[in-house]
């Protein structure tokens, strides 16, 4: 996190990050894609603090929607004029609430005129007569990466491309554009753009394929390569295995490996067809989400209070039990009570004791969360199955961690038995903090679920865990595991050995399933009927989470 | 739980209110109706000031309660006490607040928990009785009796909920923050700060409400702007008052201090 980050989310009024910038051209220093904002390095303090505000305030101000981004696409000597007619003319419409000192650095130049919208100021722009000033902590507008930004009034929460962090495309030279002609080359670019929703075709394919949601991996790749068996990251990722280094820019980034040891965690898998396992057959890495600064969060569906607020109550226990028939120690408020009632005729409550039982919490939750790429699936409100999974679970790491608890929480997806990843969001021994929430939005579901190899490192990771009496491993998924060369009896059959071996470990196990609308077969027979809970909607899950987890965890114990 | 929870409170010095909205009405009609009321608003935006100043105005005793887990129907309504071998019946603050027809106050009242809170559901409906069930006594409630209970629907319901029952015997009035240019008054009138201080604390309360309820579990209230314009009367340097009133106040996280740290240094000036 970036120290200037809430200042700049207060002033947008959404949220966003900023991130410092190496610049080689004086001219080219900070600038806005509407979920970050890039400043300058080269800038002082103080400069760098305005030139964040800046940025801040022309999205605050919706001056950088789509339309006039797409206005001044090309047109750079435009966008200038435009970006200091902007500014003075939100600082002027925010005084009451941008920082005094600031508005008396920057007093407004009476030669300037104020404008009364972003649209009027654009018009204005045109005029080359004007010869505006840019100060330096004014940074540029870089029109090619606001040209989907929607405006917040209109769409409210960011799309969904702008969530997946989409924006970010890569640099383009606007100073190569016919500043003469006033259009742009660039704009063929914009009609014809990478994802011509493509979505319903696939969706439709994969309805008349008969996959479930599991099997069109991808579908909702922007970049098209849903029919493509395999991500196009993915085989990059496979075809650098051996050496796994740098990665093409729209390839799953390299993340930091966490263990010591470069080696990756070996485990076994049972092979329904020859009844026996096949030893070493999956390796496991584990990995810190890389640091990418995103915007994911708080999509206008925050149940986390309503999950909290069940959350808390699961194994919560009274340390005292005042007023119990029987106990080590007399209650003292219940003795003195008893003996006024034996005093005053009443009869008395023979309540007197106090209990002290052992009432410490005593409870390791794993969460594994499944990012698979099909968990980029979107829901009819256009909320994706990810976001639905990832808002619960940082829900009820926070709660858990609030009560005391040992949580751990690894999100993990796989491509093939070589390269089974464990994203660690939060390992057991580490506090809860913004730093955690930031890993969580920091996941992008991509690739495969080889549930098996997730569950024996799980297992792995909790049995380390030897602290506390009960332990749970909590997975939370869309659907059942799908794999290369990982599927039906063969999978179904893993996955219950897997989870055999953890339950006789005295592991308890359960699955949630968040967001889909039917039950899984599959989910329900390798986790039991009691293990595997579905909900459609995550408003729906608190009130029955508590019973469901009480049940998984007593099961274990027995 | 024998302590004594409380002292029916008249006040000396006469209380500022800046109003919200039309809470002071709301309330007025209320208490002639002899209804219940039910304050809910963010923390330190000034719920029990409200009470207090409403008690003054309407000339009547305020008998506060601050509800905890703890808290069971004997320690309101009363219990006997041993005193040297002799039994002697003790009122609960709310006996001796219906005595005295006084305003009982229970703040946060989702910390007590809901089987308690029950007893003042024979209070607030068409009943006004209390029912002794130690001393075998029934008494009627005057009429300038009044239950007022407050609670955070923010953070507190998070772990605990109303009951039901409880909530529907009670008029709700909403608080919120105040407008900033009342609440700069305010800031005026209660610290006796300059105006350019007033102004740019609350700017910089503003722009901490504005943020992202996910980094927050609270936000910069009027409380934490009146403690910091405090300490700043009192001769701290602005921009130290306020790190230590909101961001230390806010939270113990250090990235979030860190964000913090930096908008206070953009609002406030190092001197003024």
């Amino acid at each position: 996190m970036h120290n200037l980050d809430f200042l700049a989310s207060a002033i947008a009024g959404r949220s966003v990050t900023v991130q410092e910038i190496e610049n080689n051209s004086l001219t080219d220093n900070t600038y806005t894609d509407g979920t970050s904002i890039f400043v300058d390095k080269a800038l002082t303090g103080q400069q760098q603090r305005d030139a964040v505000l800046f940025q801040a305030l022309l999205l605050g101000c919706n001056s950088l929607h789509k339309q006039i981004a797409r206005a001044l696409i090309g047109r750079p000597g435009v966008a200038r004029q435009f970006l200091v007619l902007e500014i003075y003319r939100c600082l002027q419409l925010n005084a009451g609430q941008l920082p005094s000192s600031l508005l008396s650095r920057y007093a407004h130049p009476a030669r300037i005129p104020i404008t009364s919208s972003a649209e009027a100021s654009l018009k204005l722009a045109g005029n080359r007569s004007l010869k505006l000033e840019v100060r330096p902590e004014f940074g540029v507008i870089r029109p090619m990466a606001l040209r989907n930004l929607e405006s917040p009034a209109k769409g409210g929460a960011l799309s969904q491309r702008e969530l997946e962090g989409k924006l970010n495309i890569g640099f383009v030279d606007e100073h190569d554009e016919d500043e003469e002609t006033g259009t742009s080359k660039l704009l063929d670019m914009l009609k014809n753009p990478l994802s011509s929703g493509n979505n319903a075709l696939s969706r439709a394919l994969n309805d008349i394929l008969g996959g479930g949601s599991q099997k069109g991996k991808g579908e909702d790749d922007d970049e098209g390569y849903g029919s493509v068996p395999m991500d196009r990251a993915v085989q990059t990722v496979l075809s650098n295995q051996g050496t796994r280094q740098k990665l093409p820019g729209d390839a799953a980034p390299v993340p930091t490996v966490l263990q010591e040891s470069q080696a990756p965690f070996k485990y076994p898998e049972w092979s329904d067809n020859t009844q026996s396992y096949t030893s070493d057959h999956c390796h496991v890495m584990e990995y810190e989400p890389w640091e990418e600064p995103q915007n994911l969060k708080h999509l206008g569906l925050d149940h986390s209070h309503q999950l909290t607020h069940q959350m808390t109550r699961v194994g919560v226990e009274y340390q005292f039990l005042k007023q119990q028939p029987t106990g080590e120690d007399f209650d003292l408020d219940a003795l003195i009570n008893h003996s006024i009632d034996l005093t005053t005729g009443h009869s008395p409550d023979e309540s007197i004791y106090r209990l002290s039982k052992k009432t410490r919490r005593d409870l390791s939750t794993l969460m594994l969360l499944d990012i698979s790429g099909s968990t980029k699936d979107i829901n009819e409100v256009g909320i994706s199955i990810h976001q639905q999974q990832a808002v619960f679970v940082e829900a009820l790491a926070k709660a858990l961690s609030r009560l005391g608890d040992q949580v751990a929480l690894y999100g993990f997806h796989s491509w093939g038995n070589r390269l089974v990843r464990f994203m660690r969001v939060k390992s057991f021994g580490e506090r809860y903090g913004r730093k955690i929430e930031r890993r969580l939005e920091q996941l992008r579901p991509s690739g495969y679920s080889r549930l098996g190899a997730a569950i024996r490192h799980a297992t792995y990771l909790v049995e380390r865990q030897r602290l506390t009496h009960h332990r749970l491993l909590l997975f939370v998924t869309d659907g059942f595991a799908y794999d290369d060369g990982y599927e039906d009896r063969y999978a179904e059959a893993d996955t219950v050995k897997a989870l055999e071996e953890a339950r006789n470990k005295g592991i308890a196990c359960a699955c949630i399933s968040i967001g889909s609308d039917k039950t899984d077969r599959g989910l329900v027979k390798t986790f039991g009927e009691t293990a595997y809970l579905r909900c459609d909607k995550i408003a729906e899950l608190p009130k029955k989470l508590r019973k469901h987890l009480q049940g998984a965890i007593a099961s274990a114990a027995g | 739980m024998t302590a004594r929870l409380d002292e029916a409170y008249v006040p000396t010095d006469r209380i500022q209110y800046f109003p919200t909205a039309d809470e002071i009405e709301v309330f007025k009609t209320a208490a002639e109706q002899k209804l219940a009321v039910m304050l809910k608003g963010p923390t330190g935006c000034g719920k029990t000031r409200f009470v207090e100043y409403m008690a003054q105005e309407l000339k009547r005793p305020l008998v506060t309660i601050p509800c905890h887990e703890d808290l069971t129907a004997s320690d309101l309504v009363g219990r006997y006490l041993l005193k040297g071998g002799e039994t002697v019946w003790e009122d609960g603050p709310v006996t001796r607040a219906v005595k005295m027809g006084a305003i009982c106050y229970l703040d946060e009242v989702v910390e007590a928990r809901s089987d308690t809170t029950v007893v003042i559901h024979p209070l607030t409906d068409h009943r006004r009785e209390l029912h002794i069930d130690r001393l075998n006594q029934t008494l009627k409630v005057p009429d300038n009796f009044m239950v007022v209970a407050s609670y955070n629907p923010g953070y507190q319901s998070v772990l605990k909920e109303l009951k039901e029952s409880t909530r529907q015997r009670m008029v709700g009035i909403d608080f919120d923050y105040l407008a900033p240019e009342i609440e700069v008054q305010l800031l005026i009138a209660e610290c006796s700060v300059s105006e350019s201080i007033a102004q740019d604390l609350v700017k910089l309360a503003l722009a901490i409400r504005r943020l992202d309820s996910g980094a927050l579990s609270e936000v910069a209230s009027t409380r934490t702007l009146v403690a910091t314009a405090r300490l700043i009367n009192g001769g701290i340097a602005p921009r130290r008052a306020a790190l230590a009133c909101i961001a230390s106040a806010l939270s113990d996280d250090p990235e979030v201090i860190g964000g913090l740290e930096e908008m206070i240094q953009n609002y406030l000036q190092l001197q003024y």
